[in-house]
């Protein structure tokens, strides 16, 4: 039992810690917000060049071979600076053409994507169709050799500036997985508009004529493998939050230890330590919940318990612990200058993402097995 | 980072697992639900002799001090698997009066007062409290003056549990009036025979007996203060050291959460299986999920002892959330349970043994006692975090 990342882990997460600070600029982030990727070029190719993008691609195929715990303390940090999403978008694609590609599209993808020019990213959900397979309205026909893809995705993450989706089709019976150019005919991508402000996107696959080599894995069998990566990713994602709540916890703390009322500092009220503390205790269950929940799945131990614990406690945690921040910074921290309201709606946006708090805690029941007696 | 016990961590929580398994059987269960508060019955007392001849009374102390040293998250798995067993609580005489003589008092003490507290020769009650001295326990009035070779103590002590059982008293008492007040107290060993001495009752909303106990003029032994004069304050907080392991342990839970989740599964309402009813998968996933976050502050607080820390913070934190987390648990179970909830534990339709409802007029006791919440949440902001004071 180790229940901190040693001194070696905490190495990249510590440097990136500073780059993120100092990359970051208020200036910086008023301007990626009028941008079409939400990010700059320039930012881009520097967090490419630390190797963030390939940490956790194999070494074989341009990368570092970072185990996911290690990914997860990088993501914490991001989490902290509440830095472009298209970094997790990029790392999600990553992951999943990594367990679900073939061999030769992780070799045609897998180094573009470690160095930064190329972006994959994870296509699945539907405007009425998540965790059901059968009812997903996105299919894969055949004709002849070839593959035929119709259909269209909801909430692709950085879809705006994706090179390729690696999409989910019902196909015949089963699920299927293909991966789709983004510049193949019949593409087209729509920019949404979330609370987050992150780049998701809306993907529509109209006749799309696919070779058979655009295949990951074996077809009609991909569900319980996609099912997989969800919980993988949704431990991901639990990682920027516990780094986000983190970040809102010190500023809050700063804040009501400098801001003074009534001749005294906000920190000496008894009600403001009260509030302070509960949001602690919340973070501490959270970054361990989250934690573990990694541990396993890099560990490749059963996980799907503690992936929803750490999911519901930790999205919730971060929501929380936005809104008890705005209450202490008052209007200091309502105004779009301020970065507490980013952590806001990152956290009330994660929420909903790979399964939402109330479907993980649907799940956690199902694990129970309440109605399985007699 | 590694989230899973050592083998040999495992071995050790597999020993005492197989230990319960072999000493706590429904009858001791049963006779522990029938006595509440009121002592040790036959199967609990040969239950504690059991422990004593394993040498596990001693798990969380110094082997220099004949404990067996464990480490605090050894001592974790211990306490969270003989809470899952429902066995026995461990008496305050062997966790608090034990070690604290073993630590600070002379030798001629230890020969004195170690053997009969550990072959349950001798019973204590801790009296700490008093009306006007409870989370400010420092300004404590009792006081006791020496007189020849006698302490001569006068005063009254509250929330004297057990004391009316009790053969001695284990009692914080001023004797140094002309130093700051952490630094005036010393503990003392109070015979319940020495005259002078009177015990009143107190019932409390969970059937628990407590006492107020009263002083007058009672002489005991020069030798009967432990340790150093002036030190008792200290001695106290040091005692709290286990018992904050015992307090942030989920081990009644997870075995009250295990008899709920059979209840569920066996329960049929208004036609339909307890199981598939939506709002009850709901809160029984949340409890599973609260649990397992108490678990990891738990671990989280003797995992930073056994690295050398002094977890101030987390101990505060899980023992804030383990007590709230009781009540909750508590309350939303009754409501799983439906009308049968309200079925006091003597009804012998109650399920669960009433342990529910039983749990529910404890829990105030453990949010407020060992230090109120609202203090441990102070101890977060301010220790932990660097809020100020003043």
């Amino acid at each position: 039992m180790h229940l901190a990342p040693t001194d070696e882990q905490q190495v990249v997460p510590a440097a990136a810690r500073k780059f993120l600070a100092a990359e970051i600029t208020r200036e910086r982030r008023l301007a990626w917000d009028k941008t079409a990727e939400g990010h700059d070029p320039t930012f881009w190719k520097a967090v490419a060049d630390l190797g963030w993008l390939g940490y956790a691609i194999p070494e074989a195929y341009g990368g570092q071979g970072a185990s996911l715990v290690d990914l997860g303390l990088l993501v914490e940090e991001c989490g902290r600076a509440v830095a472009p999403f298209g970094i997790f978008a990029s790392l999600c694609g990553s992951l999943a053409l990594q367990t679900l590609g073939s061999p030769a599209q992780k070799r045609a993808w897998l180094p573009a994507i470690a160095s930064g020019e190329k972006l994959v990213t994870l296509a699945v959900d539907e405007r009425e169709a998540a965790r059901e397979p059968a009812a997903f309205r996105t299919v894969l026909a055949r004709r002849g050799r070839q593959l035929r893809l119709d259909g269209e995705k909801t909430c692709v993450l950085q879809g705006v500036t994706a090179d390729a989706f690696l999409v989910a089709a019902r196909d015949g019976r089963g699920t299927s997985v293909v991966l789709v150019p983004r510049d193949a005919k019949g593409v087209t991508v729509e920019a949404v508009r979330t609370l987050a402000k992150d780049r998701q996107s809306r993907v529509r696959f109209r006749n799309v004529l696919l070779p058979p080599t655009a295949l990951a894995g074996t077809p009609r069998t991909m569900w319980p493998r996609l099912e997989k990566l969800r919980h993988t990713l949704a431990a991901l994602l639990c990682c920027d939050l516990v780094g986000g709540s983190d970040a809102v916890l010190d500023m809050t703390v700063a804040y009501v230890c400098e801001r003074e009322q009534f001749n005294v500092k906000l920190a000496t009220f008894q009600a403001v330590q009260q509030m302070i503390a509960v949001m602690a205790i919340e973070l501490e269950g959270a970054r361990h919940a989250t934690r573990q929940a990694l541990w396993r799945l890099a560990e490749r131990r059963p996980a799907a318990r503690e992936v929803a614990i750490a999911k519901a406690w930790t999205a919730r945690t971060y929501r929380d612990v936005t809104i008890t921040a705005h209450q202490l910074h008052g209007g200091a921290g309502y105004v779009v200058e301020h970065v507490l309201h980013r952590h806001t709606l990152r956290a009330k946006q994660a929420e909903l993402l790979f399964g939402s708090t109330e479907e993980w805690m649907d799940e956690l029941a199902g694990g129970l097995k309440l109605a399985a007696g007699r | 980072m590694r989230y899973e016990y050592t083998p040999e961590q495992m071995a050790w929580r597999d020993e005492v697992r197989a230990f319960c398994r072999r000493h706590v059987s429904d009858a001791l269960r049963a006779e522990l639900r029938q006595a509440g508060n009121e002592g040790d019955g036959p199967l609990a007392k040969a239950f504690h002799r059991s422990l004593f001849e394993k040498g596990w009374w001693g798990v969380a102390w110094p082997k220099q001090f004949g404990g067996m040293g464990k480490a605090a998250v050894e001592q974790y798995i211990f306490v969270e698997a003989m809470q899952m067993a429902g066995a026995p609580a461990m008496n305050l005489s062997v966790t608090s009066v034990a070690p604290t003589i073993l630590r600070e008092g002379t030798e001629e003490q230890k020969a004195k007062w170690l053997p009969p507290i550990l072959n349950g020769t001798y019973d204590f009650a801790v009296a700490y409290s008093e009306p006007n001295a409870g989370t400010d326990l420092a300004a404590l009035s009792t006081h006791a003056e020496l007189e020849g070779d006698e302490w001569v103590v006068n005063g009254q002590k509250i929330w004297n549990t057990g004391a009316h059982m009790a053969t001695h008293n284990w009692v914080a008492v001023r004797t140094e009036t002309d130093k700051p007040k952490h630094q005036g107290v010393s503990m003392m060993i109070v015979p319940m025979d020495a005259p002078g001495i009177e015990v009143q009752a107190i019932w409390t909303m969970s059937n628990i007996r407590t006492n107020a106990v009263f002083f007058d003029n009672v002489r005991i032994p020069r030798d009967n203060l432990i340790g150093a004069r002036g030190m008792g304050f200290y001695y106290a907080m040091m005692a709290l050291d286990f018992e904050r392991i015992t307090i942030g342990s989920v081990g009644m839970l997870a075995r009250l959460f295990e008899d709920l989740k059979a209840f569920v599964r066996r329960t049929r309402r208004d036609g339909k299986r307890l199981g598939s009813i939506p709002w009850v998968r709901r809160a029984m996933a949340d409890l599973e999920m609260r649990i397992e976050i108490g678990r990891h502050l738990g671990l989280l607080n003797a995992w930073l002892i056994d690295q050398g820390q002094v977890p101030t913070k987390e101990g505060s934190m899980s023992k804030v959330y383990v007590t709230e987390l009781n009540t909750h648990f508590a309350s939303v179970g009754m409501e799983i349970l439906g009308l049968a909830g309200q079925l006091a534990p003597e009804d012998p339709a109650a399920p669960l043994h009433g342990r529910l409802q039983w749990m529910y007029t404890v829990a105030p006791l453990q949010r407020f006692g060992g230090g109120t919440n609202e203090i441990q949440r102070m101890i977060i902001a301010q220790r932990g975090l660097g809020l100020p004071r003043k």
